[in-house]
Parts: structure tokens; sequence; C-alpha cells
């Protein structure tokens, strides 16, 4: 039996094209505006060195935190089986479809001075999470948490649990398996996970500035930075977004080899 | 196959177009004036019956914001900005048509948050660095004026946030996640906040900002005219100065 050749249909290029330039056109039209003979200077100015400080500290806590809380909620998406499973994964899915100053305005209401939780918090231990470092790593993990959590719990489902079963008939604890045998099976995918959490992180904007706030050097993150920027001095908001572009398309780039398709 | 593609995009793109041209009126508000350019809005649509397609559509920011859209072009038909400063960097854009006018005038008050939680009592309490204090950026109207009446006052304010609208600010107050800020007068009667009077607030009143409103365009619609007509003859200052605006 010969096999017919298979025949690519045509018509799919025109739709695709436009697909492509849909997303590539804005990132041309930045970077043939972007200030390149300034580019260093504009980057290594005072207030946007605060912002790549206030960003790095907070990317990074949040990509910290991710993983902290993530692993483990990833493994219980994946291992156990829960009643109202499928509500539980809407709720964790929610921050990535959600717009952001909509989580925002939710953290606001839970952990704001007069919110849910947070008033209890200023209340008995004085803490309150706006317009503090603290609250723009809330922030930025609310958004980023599914990024990460969603990437590990495919991998742990992916690799199944013969191994897990093979630790434990040795006499492997459920502890030591988890982390001696369960987490290194899905090493690449929680640094892929934790590479997106992070990227994610960087670039947070709405959920940060309508809790966090915006002040220099404490809640203004380089996103919050370039819209600052962007009102008053266009051409250093957009040198930070060539940087910020940079760092996102790094990212992808890199990770194309362990979660991206290749 | 990729023709028909670019001759439905062409369509649309026209299409829209002509929407935006014809009965649809666009005005960009500086964020302290949303409340009355929305009853002025409503009252122009009052006016003109015969024209029930009158379709006001009003675009709220801070009044940086509005410039920024103003610059990349965006299609529109009346600017209202909420200084001068503002208003300046607008005509330099070069798409405005004849001088801006000054319509409406505001002062800033000292809001404190619902109960006073902070126990805000005088100007000077915002210069304290235990209390949660929210400012308005410098490079909206309502930072500038509150920078201008606190070095008058000889005070240095210890933000805790930096908000990009009066509005922002405003709501952040009403919430009681800040203690207290500067902001118009307009918008603390609009949102029924509690005021600080004492003889430093009243200084306050020393300082006010002036509203500008320009045309966009080449060719003002009869629409735009007419719109711009009830702002500034009774109707307009009557909602205007109901709100808490002074009139020029």
């Amino acid at each position: 039996m010969s096999q017919a050749p298979v025949r690519h249909p045509v018509a799919l290029v025109a739709p695709a094209g436009l697909a492509l330039l849909l997303l590539a056109l804005p990132i041309v039209g930045l970077l043939q505006r972007a200030p390149w003979s300034s580019l260093v200077d504009r980057l290594t100015d005072d207030t946007v060195l605060d912002a790549v400080r206030v960003s790095a500290v907070v990317s990074s806590i949040a990509a910290i935190l991710c993983f902290v809380l993530g692993l483990p909620l990833a493994w219980l998406l994946a291992r156990v089986d829960l009643p109202g499973q499928r509500v539980i994964r809407a709720v964790v899915m929610l921050p990535m479809v959600l717009p952001p100053v909509v989580g925002g305005t939710a953290l606001l209401f839970a952990l704001g001075r007069r919110g849910l939780v947070g008033q209890w918090l200023d209340r008995w231990f004085g803490v309150t999470l706006p317009f503090t470092t603290a609250g723009a790593i809330i922030a930025a993990t609310f958004v980023a948490l599914p990024f990460f959590v969603t990437t590990v719990e495919g991998a742990l489902r992916q690799n199944g649990t013969d191994l897990e079963e093979a630790a434990a008939t040795a006499g492997a604890t459920p502890l030591a398996t988890f982390i001696h045998v369960t987490v290194p099976a899905a090493r690449e995918s929680v640094g892929a996970g934790l590479a997106l959490a992070w990227a994610r992180a960087l670039g947070e904007f709405g959920a940060t500035i309508t809790f966090a706030g915006n002040l220099g050097g404490r809640t203004r993150t380089l996103p919050l930075q370039t819209f600052v920027a962007l009102e008053s001095d266009p051409a250093s908001a957009l040198a930070i977004s060539v940087l910020l572009l940079s760092i996102s398309l790094g990212v992808l780039v890199t990770l194309r080899g362990s979660w991206l398709p290749r | 196959m990729i023709k028909a593609v670019l001759m439905s995009a062409t369509i649309l793109v026209t299409s829209s177009c002509a929407v935006s041209s014809s009965d649809s009126l666009i005005v960009l508000a500086a964020s302290s004036t949303s409340d009355v350019i929305g009853e002025i809005s409503l009252a122009a649509q009052a006016a003109q019956p015969a024209n029930p397609n009158l379709d006001i559509e009003v675009v709220i920011a801070g009044s940086p914001s509005l410039i920024a859209q103003l610059e990349s072009g965006v299609d529109a038909d009346i600017l209202i900005t909420a200084d001068e400063a503002t208003m300046d960097r607008a005509l330099d854009s070069g798409r405005l048509t004849g001088a801006p006018v000054v319509f409406a005038t505001n002062t800033l008050v000292l809001a404190v948050a619902p109960g006073n939680p902070g126990g805000v009592t005088d100007l000077a309490d915002l210069a304290d660095p235990a209390l949660l204090i929210g400012a308005c950026a410098v490079d909206v109207p309502c930072g500038a004026l509150a920078t201008a009446a606190l070095d008058a006052a000889g005070l240095t304010l210890e933000p805790d946030t930096e908000e990009l609208s009066v509005r922002a600010l405003a709501t952040k107050i009403r919430l009681g996640e800040v203690d207290a800020g500067l902001i118009y007068r307009t918008d603390a009667a609009a949102l029924g906040l509690d005021t600080v009077n004492t003889a430093s607030t009243r200084r306050l009143d020393e300082h006010a900002n002036r509203y500008f409103l320009a045309l966009i365009g080449e060719t003002p619609t009869s629409q735009t005219h007419a719109l711009v007509d009830l702002i500034l003859t009774a109707t307009g200052r009557g909602i205007l100065s109901d709100a808490g605006f002074g009139l020029p």
C-alpha cells in the first residue's frame, strides 16, 4: 500500500502570517523608536537603577515563593484526588486570565488595611502590606504562581508514579520519596516553571500599582517606572521597554530546550 | 486568499474610522473632571433631542496620559487638562485648534480616611513618617499643585505612594488604605470624604489650578462646538459649581 504524500493546506499560510505579524510588529515598532545611542545612560539613571533594584528583589523573592508554595500545590493537584478538583484548578489558573488590576483590587480587599484578613494583620501584628515591598512581592507572586504550578503539575502527571512506587517498596518515607525521587524527575519542568514565574513576576504591573502603590525605591518596579516615564520622559520608557523585552525574550529562548517545543 | 483577507481587513479599518468621525464625539478629560463631564454630556444629549445618535465618549485619565495619547495620534475632539503645564505640552503636539480656554478652577483639601484612623489634624501631619500618606505623582497636576502648596507652607511630603491620578489617590483614602492625602475639593466632595479644616489647610485655597479646554483637529464639528458652548455657559457652569469647582 503506497502512502499519499502529505500536502500542506496552503490556505493556512495567509492567516498564520497575519498572526505572526500581529505578534512581531509591536516589537519592531518599539525597537525602531528606541533611543539606542543613549540606551546605557538612560538605563543607569538613578531612578531607573532604583526600579531595577526593586524589580530584582520583588521578582526573585516572588519566584522563590512560587517554588516553596507552588511545588507542594503542583504535587497536590497531580497526585491527590481532591474533592472539587476542577474548581481548585480553576482557582489556581485564574490569575493567568484575570485582568491584573482586578487581582490587585481583590488583594486590596483581602489584605489591605481594612481588608478581610488585612485588618487583623494590622490589628494583631501591626503589619500593613499595601505600599510596601512585601505587598509588591505578594502581587507578583499572585500573578506568577499559576505559571509555576501548571508547568510542574503537567510534568508530575506525565512522569507517572512508577518511580515513586518503587521507592516506597524499597522503604523510602513519603517525604523522602518526594524530595529524592519526584522532584529530581521533574527538575527540568521545575526550572522552566521557575523561569516563567520569574519572568511573569518581573513584568507585573496592574496588580502591583493597585495593591502596592507607586513609590520609588520601595514599590516602583521596572514596569511601573516605564509607565511613569511614558508620561514625562518617553525615551526613558522606551529604553526600559527594550531592557524588559530582551530579558523576556532571553528567558523564552533559554527555555526552548526544556519546556517549549524545539 | 491573501487578497480576500486583506480586503476584509481594509473594510474593517475604514468602517471603524467612519463610526468615530460621524456621530461619536470623543472627549479626553482629566481624571478630576470625570463626574462633571459625564453630567455635562448627559445635558448635551438632552439638549439635542433632534440628534438621538449623538454619542459622547469620555476618555478619563491623568492629564499626562491624555497628552501621551494625543501625541500618539489618538482620534478625539476635545481635550480637557487639569492645569496649564499639561495644556502647554498639548499645544506643543500641534494637534490643537485655537487657543485653550480656562473654564474652571480647583483647590486642594486635606482629606482623611473614614474615621480618621491616623488622627490627622493639621497640614503638618503630612510630613509625619509614622502615618500612611498618599500623594499624587508630581507629573500629575494635583501632584504639582500639592508640591507648590506644601513648599509655600515649608513642608516636605513623606508619601508612601505616588498615585498616577487624583481619583486613584482619593479611592485609596476612601478605602482607608492611606490615612490622608491632598486631593481636589471636588473629588473629596464626590466621594464624601472627611476633610481637615484648620488655619493651615485653609491656606491651600491660595493655590488653585486652572482647567483648560481645547479643540483637537483642524475642523471641529458643529457638535463639538455645541458641547464646548454648553460647558462654558450657564448649564455647564451650574454643574461645575455644584461639584465644587471654582469658576473663572
